[in-house]
Parts: structure tokens; sequence; C-alpha cells
């Protein structure tokens, strides 16, 4: 019988390898290199050689200036005995005499701030920083803001939250930051944030991916069964599943291989624990930041996870208005275990106005859609089907979720995708619903609202299946999905459930649409044309007032006090942030 | 790919002292690429190798305080290194101007308010936003600032142009509302305001603001907004649209040059009928007779604001 700490060591190793075994390439790397023994030359030269370089390309400053702060800087504390001189000399001259850039997001800064922080702390005697301050006057501003970005996700909420594509991001710069900042607290402090977006993760572990909502998922990523670069991450704080080097071995993983802070135990068993399902899990997260074509400020984000044994159905209250709309955000899908393309079903209506890049970006809203979706043509493609609508209302309970949508007469998209996996054989049951059996696990029912028709879509290996293009400015999309083992009579019984399951008669004239559930719940929708949607399950409006995290493992997580209490199997693990709850909020300046 | 930092006589040593240098006639330019100078009919050029995304530029004492979407810079004429004025709140900054000649009398308007420093502790600044009493975000979106004095301040902001008094703890609505200002311009007669909807609008004390023009030739002539503003200092208008140059010289309003964003337009007042314009897209533009334009191949391709050398201490 191994022990966790044994275990993690054991796939550390594993990763370690499958990363060493490819041509070092990137400043991440050289953890995996050291780790498998290589001597300090090598990872030496690939230090002076890569930090400091700025690529060709529109983001490539941001880059150099945020990732590779915070890769050099985690290779520098990590193995700066057997580094050479002269490599060290170079980093140490990049962050005095180069020119850096902390970027725009929130993970840009925290890569930017935690490099920048660990850098003068061995370096304070340079007499002036690359910015023309002091080092003493850039570490104080770096330390306001890491313990100020942390003070705001442990009392509203991650800002960037639950991305596959970014959370390493967020979870790997407080990992360096536990293990070398100087100052006791701090490392505290970071301790705990990497704790806790180790148990972002945990919470909705579904099938080796990431169930539920997601502030950023990678682009054109969000029709795979596991997205993103997580997978690194996940294998080797929770196991969970056999290795698999294309997914399980990212270089940015490096920095997790060879750290000394790891999660507790705890949060790898609630990742992996089966025997609570099914189960919801809800979490409040902090309000987008919309700083322009906005009346009123947005609202915190409201998510909503139903995880059962096979399959995973999430939702989010997105708390924005028109003409709002993050670009690579997700706000719902069902998924389940299966190959690429074959076990995800979302949809989206593909909203592509200017005002939704400069809502939350400087520049000119007359310009800005060609500046931004030039370099990223596919931000503005009419098929797309990741990036948040404004025009689009959820409602879910448990296994089954009722979306709809009110396009204006004006948007350019006056339609909704659907996408669904071409490898299920779809029945059509002849009253609206689409029904499918997946592989005897789980039977999955999808009821289109609105005209449709089936089209192919495939493009390289970023997507291959179905494209249900629903032709309608008031479209919807209804689901439920259910474990076959708790359907008595099986499919056949299931497709016989959908008779008189949705009623959408008076939608959307009325505005009123219901649905009837497997288990006898009542959804219903009232969104009247001009007015904001009233949702009801079993006729009692919704309460979204969610806490910061409500599930099984949570004992206590209330928004504003920074207190996160689990308990699970006779254990307390209690994350205390020390909050002053009168304390002002550091201003959130960034895009997340 | 360019290297910074790694020997001691390379590529990068040689980027640090390409100085930020200019001289008395020389133009400079706000650019997705840092700070540019040069002139009509010569050459332009890089100012060094920080290349910062810059939104305007103020002149400050023998240098530039210059606004960025990451922030706020000082250019210090001679100089090889920049230095950052910005701290973990400022952001997004649009436009500065100083009620002094001191940096702690900035006055910045950001994607985020409108935000006044204070002196801390290693000589840096720590800003705070005066624009929280405008309740909604659009509002607080501040694109354009004038200072009519050290204590009342024109914001042209996502919903209308506001006059900020009592050093940011006082707000007030102009007649200019429900329509982004992003341009404005203070001459011999008075203020000049321009929006997205086309409109010029004038006060000749800079608060009791009338409807001067529309810009759009027609009715049925799509709208372009106003970005830039600027003058001959001898009755010329000119104001940079989303759709170009459009002038007026006391006999109405005439269109000139390329059909680009002009985000920029400036007149050096020794040389008037010298016109340099920056497109955001479309980069750098110059004419001599207000006619044929010309454009600097080698200028980065989004220019956001222009000093002219007059404008240059």
């Amino acid at each position: 019988m191994t022990t966790y700490t044994e275990d993690v060591d054991s796939r550390a190793l594993q990763i370690a390898e499958a990363i060493n075994e490819r041509d070092a390439t990137s400043i991440w790397g050289i953890h995996a290199s050291m780790m498998c023994g290589q001597d300090g030359d090598a990872a030496s030269a690939l230090l002076a050689e890569k930090f400091g370089s700025i690529g060709d390309g529109a983001f490539a400053r941001n880059a150099a200036g945020t990732f590779d702060v915070l890769a050099a800087m985690s290779v520098v504390c990590r193995w700066g005995d057997q580094l050479s001189r002269e490599s060290l000399d170079h980093v140490r001259t990049v962050f005095t005499d180069g020119v850096l850039s902390r970027g725009n997001t929130e993970n840009h800064w925290l890569m930017h701030y935690v490099g920048s922080l660990l850098a003068y702390e061995r370096w304070p005697d340079a007499p002036v920083w690359w910015n023309g301050l002091t080092p003493a006057a850039t570490h104080m501003e770096a330390d306001r803001w890491l313990r100020g970005i942390i003070d705001r996700t442990a009392r509203c909420g991650h800002h960037e939250y639950d991305s596959p594509q970014y959370h390493s991001w967020h979870l790997l710069p407080m990992a360096v930051l536990a293990d070398h900042a100087k100052d006791a607290d701090l490392r505290q402090q970071a301790a705990q944030a990497a704790t806790l977006f180790t148990a972002d993760m945990a919470l909705e572990y579904s099938q080796g991916g990431w169930a539920g909502g997601h502030s950023r998922e990678g682009y054109r990523e969000n029709t795979w069964t596991v997205s993103g670069n997580l997978g690194v991450l996940q294998y080797l704080y929770f196991g969970g599943e056999p290795f698999d080097a294309d997914r399980h071995s990212h270089p940015l993983g490096g920095i997790a291989l060879t750290a000394r802070w790891r999660p507790p135990e705890m949060v790898a068993r609630i990742a992996l624990d089966q025997s609570s399902l099914p189960h919801v899990v809800r979490k409040t997260k902090a309000p987008r930041e919309i700083p322009r074509h906005a009346d009123r400020a947005p609202r915190a984000v409201r998510k909503y996870t139903y995880l059962s044994k096979s399959f995973a159905l999430g939702s989010t209250q997105l708390g924005i208005d028109p003409p709002a709309g993050p670009i690579d955000l997700v706000s719902w899908d069902l998924g389940w275990g299966g190959p690429k393309h074959s076990a995800k079903i979302v949809a989206n209506h593909p909203y592509r106005s200017p005002l939704r890049f400069s809502a939350f970006l400087g520049g000119l809203p007359q310009s800005i859609r060609r500046g931004i979706a030039a370099p990223k043509p596919y931000l503005q493609w009419p098929d797309r089907l990741f990036g948040a609508s404004p025009y689009e209302r959820i409602l879910q309970h448990e296994g089954a979720i009722l979306v709809l949508y009110r396009i204006p007469e004006d948007d350019e998209a006056p339609y909704v995708n659907l996408y669904l996996p071409a490898t299920a054989a779809w029945k059509d049951t002849g009253n609206g619903w689409l029904c499918a059996d997946m592989n005897g696990t789980h039977f999955v029912g999808v009821r289109p609202i609105g005209t449709y028709r089936w089209d192919l879509i495939k493009e390289d290996d970023f997507i291959d299946g179905w494209l249900l293009r629903i032709d309608d400015r008031c479209a919807g999309v209804a689901v439920e999905a259910i474990e076959a083992a708790d359907v008595e009579g099986g499919f056949d019984a299931f497709v016989s459930s959908r008779t008189g399951a949705l009623d959408v008669a008076n939608w959307p004239a009325q505005g009123r649409a219901t649905m009837r559930t497997m288990s006898g719940a009542r959804l219903e929708m009232d969104w009247p044309a001009s007015g904001e949607a009233v949702r009801k399950i079993d006729d009692q409006p919704i309460d979204d007032e969610y806490d910061l995290y409500e599930a099984p493992s949570i004992a206590q997580a209330k928004l504003g006090d920074g207190r996160i209490i689990f308990e699970y199997d006779g254990e307390r693990l209690e994350l205390d942030f020390g909050i002053d709850a009168a304390s002002p909020l550091m201003p959130m300046r960034c895009v997340g | 790919m360019k290297a910074q930092g790694s020997a001691p006589d390379n590529e990068s040593d040689e980027c640090h002292r390409l100085v930020t240098e200019w001289d008395g006639d020389d133009w400079l330019a706000a650019t997705q690429s840092g700070l540019w100078l040069g002139r009509p009919g010569g050459t332009w050029r890089g100012s060094g190798p920080y290349e910062h995304a810059l939104n305007s530029l103020t002149s400050f004492a023998d240098g530039i305080v210059a606004g960025a979407d990451g922030g706020l810079w000082l250019i210090a004429r001679g100089e090889p290194r920049w230095r950052q004025l910005h701290d973990e709140v400022l952001t997004l900054v649009e436009a500065a101007s100083m009620t002094s000649d001191e940096l702690q009398s900035l006055v910045v308007a950001t994607g985020y308010g409108v935000h006044l420093p204070a002196v801390a502790a290693h000589d840096v600044l720590r800003w705070s936003n005066c624009s929280e009493a405008l309740s909604a975000p659009s509002a607080r979106f501040s694109t354009a600032l004038h200072l009519l004095d050290s204590e009342t301040w024109l914001v042209g902001t996502e919903t209308g142009l506001f006059v900020c008094t009592e050093h940011g703890r006082r707000w007030s609505a102009t007649s200019i509302a429900q329509v982004a200002v992003r341009a404005l311009l203070s001459t011999d007669e008075g203020v000049w305001a321009g929006t997205d909807d086309g409109d010029i609008w004038f006060a000749a004390d800079g608060l009791a603001w009338q409807h001067h023009a529309c810009l759009a030739p027609t009715e049925s002539a799509p709208t372009e907004s106003v970005l830039s503003l600027a003058t001959n200092h001898h009755g010329v208008l000119l104001a940079g649209t989303t759709g170009g140059i459009v002038v007026s010289d006391g006999n109405g309003w005439r269109s000139t040059g390329p059909t680009l964003p002009m985000a920029a337009v400036a007149v050096d007042g020794r040389t008037p009928s010298t016109w340099v314009a920056g497109a955001a897209p479309g980069g750098l533009w110059w004419t001599e007779d207000g006619d044929a334009w010309q454009q600097a191949a080698e200028a980065p391709k989004t220019i956001r604001h222009l000093l002219s050398p007059d404008q240059v201490q």
C-alpha cells in the first residue's frame, strides 16, 4: 500500500520522463529534465536562450512578460544552485535591463507579479529595475496585488474561474509562491490559494475532465471530451485513470512535478470519490469585469453542476447584460467519458457584436472587431460553439436543462448552433426529441426548439460531429440525461417518456416554456419579450444565492468570510484566509 | 525573434542606446509599438525597446507622459529607460493631463474612471479612482480629458461629457449625453467636443455646450464617429472620424484624405498648412496642402495620438 505522496511522486516521475523524451524547447521543460537527472549545463543554456526572447505575433510581448517570467523564476528558484552563473546573470539582466509586460488578463498579471516578486527577492540589491523603479518598489506592488487577488478569490470567488485552459496558470504561480516567497504569511496564503484552486478542479472532476461552466475554454476545444492543458495537473494530483502521455505530460506541468507544495490528500480523494454520486455542486464566482457598454455592474457568476456516475451536466448564470459576451466562455454542456468528439453536447448562439470585445478591452469599438478577430478568425465563425451570448437564459435541475434564446432582430447571428456527437445512433422520436443510448451507460434526450437542419461539421481534429442549425431568433434546447440503470424499461421507456416532456406551445408568444423530467420535476421558464426571465422548479422560483461552494464535501464556505471547510470521510480540512471583511476589495483591473 | 538582456554588446544593448531622443522639429506618435518620432517627408523611427501599445502623449517638462493599455509611463528625453507611473490599479489609460508641472498633479482618464495619484514610499505613485460616484460602468469609462482649470475638468466618457469639480469629488452631466465623447479640443475661442454620433459641439466657457455641426453629409449617409480634433489656429478645424478627415474652413465641411479611422490628427502651429493624421488602424499620413496625402510606410499601422513639435516642450 503506497501513500498519497508516494503515488504523486511516482506519477511525477512518469510525467517527467514523458516530457523529457521530447526535445526540450521551453523553459517549463527544464523542471522535467532536471528531475530526470540532466545536469545544469543544458538547463542553463536553454534558460539563457529562451528567457528574454520575444517571438513574433500580436501576443508575443505579453507572453514574454508573463508566461516566461513565471517559468524562468520557477527554474531559478528551484534549480538555481545547479545553474551556471552566466545563465543566472542573464535572468537578472532581463529583469533589470529588459522590457517586460504584465499583459491584460488575470493569469497574465498573476504570473508577472509572482515572477517579479521572486526576482526582487533574489536580487534585491539591483539599483533599478527594468521599469525605472527600485526593485523594492516593484516588490511592494507585486506583494499588494498578490495578497489582494488572494483576498478577492477567498471572499467573492475566483475571477478567471474554472478554465481547463488557463487554470494551470493560476494554480502553478500559487504553488511557486508557496514554495519560494520569503514572507511566511504570503507563502501560507499562496499555499491555501493553490489548495483552493485544486479543490475547484476536484469538486467537478468527471471522467478525466472538468465538468461544468468555464470562464474560458480553449478556442475550438469545447466539444472535446477533455479540453485544455489541465490534464497534467489532474493526473499528477488525482491519478484516477491510466497514464496517457498526450494528455498528461504538458511541459508546463514541470513546475508542479518538482514543487514542494502538494495539495492535501483529501482533495484528491474528493475528486475520485464516486460514492456520493449523483450530487450537485454549486459555486459562486466573481462577477465578470465589464467596464464598458454596461449600465449596471455585472452580478456574481453562479455555477450549478450535476455529477452522475456516467455523465455530468453543468450550467452557469453569467450575470451579464447585453452587449457583453466573454469570447471564450462556455456557459453549459453535457459531457461523459468517451473518445474525442464523441462525448459532448453543447449549444451556442454565435454572438458576434463588436461590442463584445470592447466591453472588456480598450481600443475603439468601431474598429476593435477586425483588430481582435484578424489573428483569431474563429472568434467570428458562423459555426462557432463557444463564447457567451447575452441573449441566453438557462434553467437546470439535476440532469435536465432548458436553454432558451431571445436574439434581437438586429443581431447578426439569428440562429443557434447545437453540437451532437456523430458517433451516437440518434433516434428521432417523432415528437421533436432526439434520443440516444450512450454505450449502455446513460440515455440522452435532446429537443431542439425551433426549425433546424442537420449539417456535418468537421475541421481538422478540432471538431467532428453534427451541427444542428436552429434558425430561429427564439430558439432553444432542452436536454435530459439519466443513468440507464435508473430507467425501468430501458431505452424504449426513456424514449416513451419524451412524449409531453416539453411544452413550448406558449413559447415565444407568451414567453413560457415548461419541461417535465424523468423524476417528475417541473421546470418552468417565463421570459417575456420585454423583461427578465423568471425560472421556477416545481413552481418555486430558483434561488441563485449560493455560498462560495456547496457540495457534499463542503461543510462551510460562506461568501465574504474567507473560510472554506471541507469534511470528507471523517476528516476535516480548513482554509482560513484571515479575511478582514470590513476592508475594501482590491479593484479588479484585468480581464478574466 | 528579439533577444533582450543576454550579452554585453548584442542587439539588446544597441536598442538601449536607441534613446528616446527627439529634437524641436520632431512629431511624436503614440503607436501600438510604442513611441515613434519623425517629421512629414522625413524618416520615422521607433524610440527604442519599450514597445508598449500607447494611447496618449502628454508633454511634461523635458519628456512625455504616455498613457497605455497597460498603464502609464514617463519618457524622459535622452533617457534609455522608461519609468513606470502606474501601480496595480491603474490600467487602460486613455488620456492624461496635469494641473501643474509636478507628476502628482496628473489627472488620468482610464477605462475604469478618472484616477488621481498620491506619492507613496519609494517615490512611486499610488492611484485612486474618483469616478466611483458614477454608478454605470460606461459612465466611468473615460476616453477624453481636458482641464479647464486645476479644479474643473471635462471628461469625455462612453455615455457623454461630464464636468468634474472639487478635485474629483463632484460630477455633473452636460447637454452632451447618452453618446460617447472621444475628442476634446481647446482653442482660443473655446472648447470643442466630438461624439460617436458624428456631432461637433462647442462651448465658449467649456460648460454651456451648444450643438455646432453634424458631420454626416446627408441624412441617409452613414454616421461616422468623431475620434480626434485639431485646429491650425487660422480658422480651420479638423476632425478625425471613423471615415477619414473632415475639415471646416468657415465654408462648411469637406472630406479629405484616406477613408480610415483617424484616431489622431495634429497641426503644427508654426507651419499651419502641414497636417499629420494617424489611423487606428491605417498608419501615419501627412499633407502639406490639405488635399494630397502621403503615407509614412515605415511607421506602425496603428496610431492613436500625435503631438506636433509645438506641442512638445
